[in-house]
């Protein structure tokens, strides 16, 4: 029987800052059987261990293809997270996962895609959006809404111009406040709905970002005329286990660790506790 | 596998139970120093004592401990990762139906899906043997309305079921590890005769009439399944919980647990892992301080839409409790599973307790 609590070993390969608070980390299995077999799908998470700290869940920040190794995004929040922003390269971390469903992916083929992200939220979108861009072709118009506090806080700055100036898709930005370093748009992320046109009958909308945003942006992409089940978006929950033991992250029947943490809206506003 | 139906005599039951000790630890029913019956390992024969109703605390504690290390870590050149696991031999002896059932409801509970090897390590190496209710049950008893005792069926979980008849014991033996702990010493076992099976019918007619706590279980389930329950009722019975969580460490079917690391210089230490609780107001607390289920009535009513709703009746094959009445002798503010259904039972009339006020519907303003 596996042992489902005990991480496999990763050493940190690269660490980039992203934001003051906010570093992406390259992580590797020291184990070359596990990095070779090693897969996942975008939407997918991992427990992350600092040993001594503790473990916290976090989302896939890279592409599924990415073969030797795989990236995650972190904002030093608590102390295990805290804590990670303290390592260096060649550093141990243990890895648990992947865990979770992932973003509707195959189904999409064929469809636009808006994707909505605020914050940290984006990177799980990143895994997503490097997957599509891998298969540009197999899908229609590709519109990215990013939102941040300010533009201190934007992460992925490389990849945001990589992305803007590839010309086969839409990426607008927006930052809630603005300063002398901000040229764009100031708002929250939902006042970039005026600025594109989407025909909700063929767009699929992935959305994730803080709860409050989250709520928001499902009731605008509503009164636009999205279909439930055509609106996807992640949760968020206290987990400890990432298997459905642990009891943390249950909301009414559903575990989000292993029944989410990707939900469409439909299944969402069926939870006791609803966005 | 031999399914039979034997007799063993009340003064065989010390040599049977010496011969079980010499193999594996033995947790059974003992009178500890303040009188009070506790499931423990016992030392020796002479501290067994069947004439019990039962442990306030159940005995998954010994499948499940409140605490427990998953792995020690060390932290150098190589970082290793010991795990450790506790494969000693238990015999649970002597222990009630609603525990079997509490016992083999976590058992399927940690095989789905994800197996936990820690758990499951545990339970392999142990036997049941259950002691049918036939003694007047405790006054917060309430399992026949919850599928929970005072008998078990053949295949509810028991390896061996004693049921007290007059001056012996009937022996019901269900799996190849109860055979096991027959066939060491059969000359103390005798096969059983209609005589003795129409006794035991008539004690448990008997027992039956003798429960004087009835929950309802089943229209509580269907009151929480279906909404039902107004949120001025939930505020109402939330507003009388003092979350200490009492309930819960005493439930035989709760399983939620936390992790952490326990290390002095960060470099060696274990992570350990011990019960949480869906009442307890942090434990849906995220890093950043956003707390999903912040008030107490929510976290009230999470408590019993996992312990009655039939969304979770279909995830776990049963509803969450067996009515082994724990929660009521704790429970410092009456606001266990007994009487959160008598009030649920009670919806649309005048509340027994409270103003005479509390029952009018609010109008919204």
């Amino acid at each position: 029987m596996e042992n489902i609590y005990l991480p496999h070993l990763t050493k940190i390969a690269e660490v980039r800052r992203e934001t003051a608070d906010t570093q992406t980390f390259l992580l590797r299995f020291t184990d070359p059987e596990i990095r070779r077999s090693f897969s996942f799908k975008p939407g997918q998470f991992v427990e992350v261990s600092v040993f001594g700290l503790g473990e916290a869940p976090i989302g896939f920040a890279s592409g599924p293809a990415q073969g030797n190794g795989f990236e995650i995004t972190v904002k030093a929040m608590g102390s295990v997270t805290r804590a990670l922003h303290r390592l260096q390269p060649e550093d141990w971390v243990g890895i648990r996962g992947p865990f979770g469903n992932s973003f509707p992916y195959e189904e999409a083929k064929g469809q636009d895609i808006l994707i909505v992200g605020g914050g940290i939220g984006l990177p799980p979108l990143r895994s997503l959006i490097e997957a599509i861009l891998q298969e540009r072709d197999a899908f229609g118009a590709v519109t990215i809404l990013y939102g941040a506090r300010t533009s201190q806080d934007r992460v992925y700055k490389t990849e945001l111009d990589r992305w803007r100036s590839r010309g086969d898709l839409v990426l607008l930005e927006t930052v809630d406040v603005g300063d002398e370093t901000w040229t764009g748009p100031v708002g929250v992320v939902t006042t970039l709905f005026r600025q594109i046109t989407v025909d909700p009958s063929k767009t699929i909308a992935y959305t994730c970002g803080p709860p409050i945003m989250i709520k928001f942006v499902i009731q605008d992409l509503l009164k636009m005329g999205f279909a439930e089940d055509r609106i996807v978006s992640t949760l968020e929950r206290y987990m400890k286990c990432g298997v459905g033991k642990c009891g943390h992250c249950a909301i009414g029947p559903k575990y989000v660790c292993v029944d989410g943490p990707v939900f469409t809206y439909r299944q969402l506003k069926d939870l006791p506790e609803p966005p | 596998m031999a399914k039979r139906v034997q007799v063993i005599q009340k003064d065989a039951v010390p040599p049977w139970v010496a011969g079980l000790m010499a193999e594996a630890a033995l947790i059974a029913p003992h009178h500890g120093p303040n009188g009070d019956p506790q499931l423990v390992p016992l030392r020796s024969v002479k501290e067994l004592d069947l004439d019990y109703t039962h442990d306030l605390l159940p005995p998954t504690r010994y499948l499940l401990p409140p605490s427990e290390v998953l792995f020690r870590f060390r932290n150098g050149d190589d970082l290793t990762l010991v795990p450790e696991y506790d494969d000693q031999r238990r015999i649970f002896f002597g222990i009630r139906s609603c525990d079997v059932k509490g016992i083999r409801y976590q058992e399927q509970f940690f095989r789905r899906d994800f197996p936990d090897i820690y758990f499951l390590t545990r339970l392999t190496k142990a036997a049941l043997v259950s002691l049918a209710c036939t003694t007047p049950p405790l006054p917060t008893c309430f399992c026949p309305c919850c599928d929970g005792g005072p008998l078990l069926k053949p295949g509810e979980g028991y390896d061996i079921q004693l049921t007290p008849l007059k001056g012996r014991y009937l022996v019901e033996v269900d799996s190849e590890t109860g055979a096991s702990l027959v066939a060491k010493t059969p000359g103390l076992f005798r096969d059983a005769t209609s005589a003795d099976l129409a006794e035991r019918e008539e004690m448990l007619d008997e027992i039956d009439q003798k429960f004087s706590t009835s929950a309802y279980l089943s229209r509580g389930i269907s009151k929480v399944t279906n909404d039902a329950v107004p949120e001025e009722v939930w505020e109402e019975l939330a507003d009388r919980c003092i979350g200490c969580g009492g309930c819960s460490y005493l439930c035989p079917f709760c399983t939620c647990f936390t992790v952490s690391d326990r290390s002095r210089d960060g470099k060696e230490g274990e992570r350990f892992r011990r019960w949480d609780h869906c009442i307890l107001v942090g434990f849906t607390r995220e890093a950043s301080g956003h707390n999903p289920r912040d008030r107490k009535c929510e976290q009230f009513k999470r408590r019993f839409f996992h312990k009655l709703s039939y969304q979770y009746m279909q995830r776990e094959g049963r509803p969450g409790c067996v009515g082994c009445g724990r929660c009521l002798t704790t429970c410092m503010t009456a606001v266990d599973m007994a009487a959160v259904l008598m009030r649920f039972r009670e919806l649309g009339q005048r509340p027994k307790w409270g103003p005479p006020w509390a029952a009018k519907p609010k109008t919204s303003p």
